[in-house]
């Protein structure tokens, strides 16, 4: 690997490298991206800097500060397009189960898919719809789109950095939990099994899957395989503060043997 | 990028590989010992394959993955970057003591609460070109005095005649939390003066302070019944995020000016990755592909969908598949609601699983697995119509829950989306637009296999399709249901007529007719250019020889 080129102008073979001795868990493929608010970053915070001149919340569309002086009227107001595409949608289903689809409120999209289309207008300006709430009026103004790559010191090519613009440090971790043990319990496998575990050690048999909670605590080969959701059988909060070192790693699905010295 | 992740072990994490098995693609990776860097005295002295892949040390304390960053560098006009060495140094006239390391991490989880300059919590190594060990002192206005929260270190390496590249390793913090309050069992000091600052009595909402997090409330606290506050302890842990910013000089040459380069990179450390060989289904690095490249594709490298669906895989393998889906009366406990069921009812929606049938883990792996291995049999995407659009993530109407990756959350709140990326990705293998570098190997079908035979390998080649099937009854059960026993699938098959939304003219005809594949309803269906197994119908079923439409036309015919 130490002897690798790469074109910089090939932006993915930079992304996907592995430095040399690194393990495959430095790397981003190992990282969630589905971030509510994430592990190892809240990833929604690349976007509050995307437009230059003011400054976004991590999750909501709603313009939380003003770097240009000339934007300061749009402070507080809610961003609802980006070149005429709605950056909202409509929250449907039924109140009652097996009963009529109806509309039950709107919700902002997610920063990575509602700007997926300007990550390419770099340096560009784009049309962007606000509104204020007081007014009820929606006001359109063109607003530069920030690069999204470091382009500083790469005349001929584009970095794989994040841009220092879009991020000071800090704040790509700063509304992820505090400490990361808060709701790390509560935080079921809808968000991140591949690597917080949830079900572990399973065995089926006759069609019917039994096997544990990872947080399941002092489990040993005669725990039962009953899934438990149950607080008494599961590592408190108190017990991840002090020694969450106890966490066990998961390979092909059960428990590590760890090899003692 | 580069992640670290903590452990409070002092010795970091060794290198390994993770290893795809060709010969089963469904089958967990490997881990591999790799070569590691040995790390004596500020610099690399040699290289270790340990003999087996070890997270924790003697002791049982976790390793930390402490990353190494290199620097690259191009030479000449649009040249390739490439490492930079002492060597490239020595040919400029300058030596690796010229590099000029600076490393800026904070954690601002109580800044962004409350709002307080002075409760960020920052380290910044300062200028340093040395080859010592530089901590990374996380210090923060409203610490008590002579207070700070280790973030771990730095360490510029330097370069020798066998390592002679320019890098930097991180090495994270142990994972230790602090607080206010000495004597704090959870806490291992008590950093932070409750006279300063307001952390240790925060809640969201509090006026004069920043739009809250969503989801709120995510620090530890205890509710106040009286006031109806969640209110901060004052924890704070030891991760961070940061810049590494390497420069160097270039001296004025012929006559023009002197020149300093300047190189980024950005480091963070986060909890251990537990389940080390198992990749989410959508990580970091699908969302920097899309950063880069945009939404949208125009072909597609045939092994992408199928590494999508493996990493899907990988994750419903880990997951309690019938407590997500909100069924009751399991894991012992009486109200089964934290998951997306139960989380739609935060928007009004009726609380209810959000699939009606077998969900038995085993069953959802089976389905994602057999995905996985007809794709890598050579399949294109056939699954299109059930990934969810980044738009529709509010449809919470049956339908649209039973959208792939199910039962899961977003960044949003509501369920999951791929990127626009991934599913264009997907999009482009179902329309065909697929770089192959070779074409499948199709078995020879056997010269004997009667149409029942063959019927039968169609079905198992087309398991993975079970559950598109959830809407259609078949007797008591869900049609999908009976894909597991080709016995019942062919009964469905010979007794039932045609239902479901896309069945069309030939609703309520038989979907066999004995004898006569032309008037027989599934054939129909099937030849229907409209319908979403025209396409897979119309491909070979692997062991057979035929298109998946000649084995059900031959079988039908068969029959008398």
């Amino acid at each position: 690997m130490a002897n690798n080129k790469i074109d910089p102008k090939n932006v993915s073979a930079q992304l996907q490298y592995r430095a040399r001795g690194n393990p495959p868990a430095t790397q981003p493929v190992t990282a969630i991206s589905n971030c509510f608010p994430g592990l190892e970053f809240d990833f929604r915070n690349i976007w509050r800097r995307i437009f230059v001149g003011l400054v976004l919340h991590e999750a909501r569309p709603l313009v939380v500060d003003i770097e240009d002086p000339q934007l300061e009227g749009f402070r507080g107001q809610l961003l609802v397009s980006v070149e005429g595409e709605d950056i909202w949608t409509q929250v449907s289903g039924p109140q009652v189960s097996g009963g009529p689809v109806q509309n039950l409120s709107g919700s902002s999209l997610e920063w990575a898919n509602a700007l997926a289309s300007i990550v390419e207008r770099g340096g560009n300006e784009v049309r962007c719809g606000f509104y204020d709430r007081n007014s009820q009026q929606v006001t359109e103004v063109n607003l530069q789109v920030r690069r999204i790559f470091e382009q500083e010191g790469v005349p001929d090519g584009e970095s794989a950095v994040l841009a220092a613009s879009l991020a000071q440090p800090g704040e790509l971790t700063q509304s992820l939990c505090s400490p990361w043990q808060n709701d790390y319990r509560e935080c079921a496998c809808y968000y991140w099994a591949a690597s917080r575990p949830d079900f572990v050690n399973s065995e089926e048999e006759n069609g019917v899957t039994q096997g544990q909670n990872w947080l399941h605590k002092d489990r040993g080969p005669d725990t039962p395989k009953t899934y438990s959701l149950r607080n008494a059988d599961l590592v408190s909060y108190e017990d991840l503060f002090r020694d969450w070192e106890q966490l066990r790693f998961i390979i092909r699905g059960q428990d590590e043997d760890e090899p003692q010295d | 990028m580069a992640i670290a992740r903590i452990g409070s072990s002092d010795q970091p994490m060794d290198n390994y590989d993770l290893q795809d098995f060709k010969e089963d693609p469904t089958a967990y990776r490997e881990l591999i010992p790799a070569e590691t860097l040995v790390v004596e005295d500020g610099r690399i002295t040699g290289l270790e394959t340990p003999s087996s892949v070890r997270f924790r040390d003697g002791q049982g304390r976790i390793r930390p993955v402490a990353p190494f960053l290199e620097v690259w560098a191009a030479f000449e006009d649009e040249g390739s970057l490439e490492p930079l060495t002492a060597q490239h140094l020595e040919d400029l006239g300058l030596s690796p003591s010229d590099m000029r390391w600076r490393v800026r991490t904070a954690n601002l989880k109580a800044f962004r609460r409350t709002g307080r300059d002075g409760d960020k919590v920052e380290a910044d190594s300062g200028p340093f070109s040395d080859h010592q060990n530089h901590d990374l002192r996380g210090e923060c206005v409203n610490f008590k005095d002579g207070k700070s929260i280790p973030f771990g270190s730095v360490q510029y390496l330097e370069p020798n005649d066998e390592f002679p590249e320019i890098r930097l390793r991180f090495v994270p913090g142990p994972g230790k939390v602090y607080g206010p309050a000495a004597g704090d069992p959870n806490t291992v000091d008590d950093v932070y003066d409750a006279s300063r600052g307001t952390w240790d009595n925060h809640f969201d909402g509090q006026p004069g302070t920043p739009t809250s997090t969503v989801p709120g409330n995510i620090y530890t606290g205890r509710f106040n019944s009286q006031t109806g506050r969640y209110v901060s302890v004052g924890y704070l842990d030891d991760a961070c995020d940061g810049i590494v910013e390497v420069s160097l000089d270039l001296p004025a040459e012929d006559g023009g000016q002197a020149e300093t380069l300047t190189a980024l990179a950005r480091i963070s450390s986060g909890p251990p990755d537990f389940a080390p060989d198992s990749l989410h289904v959508r990580n970091l690095a699908d969302e920097l592909e899309q950063m880069a490249l945009g939404p949208e594709v125009e072909d597609v490298e045939a092994s992408r969908p199928q590494e999508i669906v493996r990493h899907a895989l990988d994750t419903v393998r880990l997951m309690e598949t019938r407590v997500m889906n909100g069924n009751q009366n399991v894991g012992g406990v009486g109200n089964n609601s934290n998951n997306m069921a139960g989380q739609d009812q935060g928007y009004g929606r009726a609380f209810e699983p959000i699939f009606n049938m077998n969900v038995d883990p085993s069953a959802v792996r089976n389905f994602h697995a057999n995905t996985v291995q007809a794709l890598a049999d050579g399949s294109n995407a056939w699954f299109l119509d059930i990934v969810r659009q980044f738009r529709e993530v509010g449809d919470l109407s049956n339908a649209g829950r039973h959208k792939m990756p199910a039962m899961m959350r977003g960044s949003d709140g509501l369920h999951l989306a791929l990127t626009r990326r991934q599913r264009a990705q997907i999009q482009a293998s179902a329309e065909g637009r697929v770089i192959r570098d070779e074409e499948p190997d199709q078995p020879e079908p056997p010269a004997d296999a009667s149409p029942e035979d063959d019927l039968r390998r169609l079905i198992q080649h087309f398991q993975s399709r079970a559950p598109l099937h959830a809407g259609i009854p078949s007797g008591a059960e869900p049609l999908s249901s009976r894909f597991a026993d080709p016995d019942q699938l062919i009964q469905h098959l010979l007794n039932q007529p045609a239902q479901g939304a896309l069945s069309g003219a030939v609703r309520g005809q038989p979907l066999v007719v004995p004898g006569d594949p032309a008037n027989s309803a599934i054939v129909r269906i099937l030849r229907n250019p409209g319908h979403p197994m025209n396409a897979p119908f119309s491909r070979p079923v692997p062991g057979t020889g035929r298109t998946g439409l000649e084995v059900i036309e031959r079988w039908i015919a068969s029959l008398s």
